[in-house]
């Protein structure tokens, strides 16, 4: 049994579920990151038929490493690194000149087309080794990902089961433009797979104000089904105040003085006076936590989005932005505030101004 | 269950650029002295176990692994760093599809393990002046890198190895190799798992027990008296730090004599049956280096049939120049490394039985012989070799020939086998008084176009055996059927029998009568090979025996 997870803090976090189950990992079960699997399952042992040395490991890309700006700021690809060459496959599309290390930012293309050239061969392997391959917060895969997948999947010889929340998509294993990018697009490119969907629209953590407000973010997308709250009771510590809040912005170190909430911010350059001192995190960093008060700086979109708009997101080129402001709300337990510059409030929501 | 399908080699030991195939359950590799055999066994132990009889890999140890001719081909040429030989093992392997890939040098997709010794191309610096000296002797394996992976171009490690080889090797026993730690592996394979964790802490106390006896104790109190030795307390202790494990101190012992001190055979015996046993589960395969060594016939069979029958599930590989255990262990099993490597696979039914249970044959010599001739009984054999001797002054086996009797299981079984191999082969057959029927028809009925196998037998129905032959060949005059009759009969029989028949025509028929009992068919043999006189043969055994120059 294969279990692939996209980062290291997901596959301690596998690795310990199982641990509490069985105290140690069973020899037959085996938890990869997404390109540790890539690499030594879907490209290696039969990466000859595109790079004909031995890949020697991978260079992490933030962005695709063979785009480049002239002096003119004219952005182009270099030549060398072009997909083919004459017709042949370029194996430095795929790896570095100097070290033969597999740029991450195609590693899923390499897979997916040596398994195109193979007729199929690394998932036959796949097959011939486990029995079942699980892929938990699926959501981060994206573009040439999907093809792996439908390698997978059209070789039929293994079980895959995909887990995760697209309204949760914040990394991405790779910056593309090779399709599925948007949530609507993987979930079609999952049910034409033949993929079986099961919505789990419960939550063990958010009170049920926090979830709906959460589920408005996309609501128009039409395709989550409305999140039940599954916390009934509010521990007495928190009771007093609990729910969605807007607080304007000249009474947020009040705010933060009453209920001491952990701050949470776009990135690092956001309101650095507020955080000094103070827990805060970046959205991105605080996927998989949960705390009992939140309080939400939100860039420009989210305080559009929190001041009611439904079209606040609508001009994104991508669900990044969106789907952080998701990751911030569904963080807390018992309420979850952001600052707010005054105008209208998003309904759900109570100001927050106490005359003291 | 893990099974080697395939060996490559490349640059190894003897061989050039080799490729073995091998049955799933038992491969008997046999072979002339030289022929590498135990090459085989150690390219094996190399790839899977990344060792060579149980030590680790070195640059020494490089040198005698590499092939002469590939050493000489690079010292002879212009000594670039490209010209530096390298050395391929890979096996293929069935059992473990995380070792199936396209990374070998036949790209085929298939699961196994490669290892690679090669130039480490980091390391040219260190190069450049060694071949700017001038004064370049040998490789200088030193720069030098292995490379160990899957057909899946994964790394691998020691110890975690996927395939697990046991080598059972009686020579490692030798004082000067390594002995203890070879006899730590078979004390290690030789118990399960969890008894070692139970050895290495009764161990433990037993050394601080030592520690604390008494005696010890009032010894160590002189040792140092007034310590006018050192300021400091100073004892003889039992090493108790956790380098001295038990499987480096004890040893095996048999009837309280210590293992290296029984007898070889018994030694051999214990080794086989502990790598059989491997109770410690580690083991896919099992290689037994001529496991008749040491061993008299009675327990060489004893080991035989507990190889046959304890054996579950794992692959052997055994080297051996005994046919008694080629037969017991079924020769279709065997692998012969000669001129070209072949697997006698398809071969009849029956012959293999009747092989295991008549181990007794000289199979081997069959097989491994370069001419052979067979022959129905010993005068046959005694005749041929005395023609032989008659015509180049020495005997047949000191070039090579070797004639064998068949005896009672008769030629079915040893043509089988040179069918299967296609090994070249002479039968001297008795007609029988029907040339067209014992002969003719007998050979096309089963060896039709085996054009490999050559029949000797006179064609005159007359001549039904060796006897009646050679009265034939001697009957042109009455001196010269006098002349073998002299030399062939007793005395007593000559005078008082052979002289009594007067006229060529009842000599012969008197010759020709008197053969009918065997016991006096190989009392003239012996005469007719002790002989100084000179008689002529029948032409059909002249041709048998010899072979074009």
């Amino acid at each position: 049994m294969l279990l692939l997870t996209y980062t290291i803090n997901n596959q301690f976090e596998l690795v310990r579920h199982i641990c509490r189950l069985n105290k140690v990992q069973p020899h037959n079960v085996a938890v990869k990151g997404w390109f540790s699997f890539l690499l030594e399952d879907m490209v290696r042992p039969y990466q000859r038929c595109i790079v004909p040395d031995r890949i020697s490991g991978i260079i992490l890309n933030s962005r695709n490493p063979h785009l480049c700006t002239s002096r003119n700021g004219k952005r182009f690809n270099l030549p060398r690194c072009a997909e083919k060459i004459c017709g042949e496959c370029n194996p430095l599309h795929y790896v570095t000149k100097e070290d033969n290390r597999a740029h991450t930012h195609y590693l899923a293309k390499l897979a997916a087309t040596i398994h195109e050239q193979t007729g199929g061969k690394p998932a036959r392997r796949l097959g011939e080794i486990y029995d079942e391959v699980f892929i938990d917060e699926m959501q981060d895969l994206v573009g040439w990902d999907f093809a792996v997948i439908r390698a997978i999947v059209d070789e039929g010889i293994t079980d895959l089961d995909c887990v995760g929340d697209f309204r949760q998509a914040v990394y991405q294993t790779s910056e593309t433009t090779k399709k599925p990018q948007t949530s609507a697009e993987k979930i079609a490119e999952f049910k034409d797979m033949g993929f079986e969907i099961k919505n789990l629209a419960i939550s063990w953590r958010c009170i049920q104000s926090i979830c709906d407000l959460a589920d408005r973010l996309h609501g128009k997308d039409g395709l989550y089904e409305p999140t039940k709250s599954l916390v009934d009771i509010v521990p007495p510590k928190y009771a007093d105040h609990h729910g969605v809040f807007a607080v304007p912005i000249s009474r947020v170190e009040d705010y933060i003085k009453a209920y001491n909430p952990v701050i949470l911010r776009w990135d690092r350059r956001t309101q650095k006076q507020l955080c000094e001192g103070r827990t805060v995190y970046n959205f991105g960093e605080s996927k998989g936590l949960g705390f009992e008060r939140v309080l939400i700086i939100p860039p420009d979109r989210h305080a559009k989005f929190l001041s009611g708009s439904t079209a606040a997101f609508d001009d994104a080129s991508t669900d990044d932005s969106r789907n952080k402001l998701y990751v911030g709300i569904t963080r807390a337990r018992f309420s979850v505030a952001f600052s707010h510059k005054g105008g209208s409030v998003i309904s759900g929501a109570e100001i927050w101004n106490p005359c003291d | 269950m893990k099974r080697i399908k395939k060996l490559h080699v490349k640059n190894f030991k003897k061989f050039a650029d080799e490729t073995f195939e091998f049955n799933d359950d038992i491969n008997i590799l046999v072979g002339d002295n030289e022929c590498g055999k135990s090459s085989v066994l150690e390219a094996i132990e190399l790839c899977l176990n990344l060792c060579h009889r149980g030590r680790p890999i070195s640059a020494e140890i490089l040198g005698e692994l590499f092939n002469n001719d590939c050493i000489e081909t690079y010292l002879q040429g212009d000594k670039s760093q490209t010209s530096l030989p390298e050395l391929l093992i890979e096996t293929y392997l069935d059992g473990d599809p995380e070792l199936k890939g396209t990374n070998n040098s036949e790209g085929e997709d298939t699961q196994g393990i490669s290892l690679r010794m090669f130039f480490n191309s980091d390391l040219s610096p260190y190069y450049e002046p060694f071949v700017a000296s001038g004064n370049i002797l040998t490789v200088p394996f030193e720069l030098y890198k292995i490379e160990w992976m899957s057909f899946a171009w994964k790394r691998l490690v020691q110890l975690a190895r996927p395939v697990g080889c046991l080598f059972v090797d009686p020579a490692r026993l030798h004082p000067t190799l390594g002995r203890s730690r070879y006899i730590n592996s078979i004390i290690n394979a030789s118990v399960d798992k969890y008894a070692r964790p139970t050895l290495n802490l009764s161990y433990r106390q037993l050394k601080i027990q030592f520690n604390e006896k008494p005696d010890v104790k009032k010894i160590n109190a002189k040792l140092n008296e007034g310590h006018e030795l050192t300021a400091k307390s100073l004892k003889i202790v039992a090493d108790i730090t956790p380098s001295g494990s038990w499987d480096s101190n004890l040893a095996l012992a048999a009837d309280d004599i210590s293992f290296s001190h029984i007898g070889k055979g018994e030694q051999n015996q214990i080794q086989i049956k502990v790598a059989i046993q491997n109770k410690a589960k580690d083991a896919d395969i099992v290689m037994l280096e001529e496991p008749e060594n040491h061993l008299s016939h009675i327990n060489l069979i004893q080991l035989v049939s507990y190889i046959e029958q304890k054996n579950t599930g794992k692959q052997i590989f055994l080297t051996t120049h005994s046919s008694y255990v080629l037969n017991k262990l079924s020769i279709n099993k065997l692998c012969l490394l000669a001129r070209e490597y072949v697997k006698l696979k398809d071969i009849d039914a029956n012959t293999v039985k009747t092989l295991k249970r008549l181990p007794g044959y000289d199979t081997l010599r069959m097989v491994l012989a370069q001419k052979v001739i067979l022959v129905e009984g010993p005068s046959d054999e005694l005749v041929l070799k005395k023609i032989y001797l008659g015509l180049k002054g020495r005997l047949p086996e000191n070039d090579g020939i070797d004639i064998i009797v068949v005896r009672g299981i008769g030629f079915k079984v040893y043509l089988d086998i040179a069918k299967a191999l296609k090994h070249p082969v002479r039968v001297v057959k008795d007609n029988d008084g029907n040339y067209q029927k014992n002969i003719v028809d007998w050979r096309n009925e089963d060896y039709k176009d085996c054009d490999f196998i050559a029949c000797f037998s006179p064609d005159d129905g007359a001549q039904y055996s060796l006897e009646p032959a050679l009265v034939a060949a001697n009957s042109n005059t009455v001196a010269a059927l006098d002349k073998l009759a002299k030399v062939m009969l007793s005395t007593q029989t000559y005078d008082k029998e052979y002289a009594a028949c007067t006229g060529l025509a009842a000599k012969r028929t008197f010759m020709n009568g008197w053969y009918d009992t065997p016991k006096k068919k190989v009392d003239s043999a012996i005469r007719i090979f002790d002989m100084f006189e000179t008689i002529s043969y029948p032409e059909y055994l002249t041709r048998a025996i010899s072979f074009g120059t």
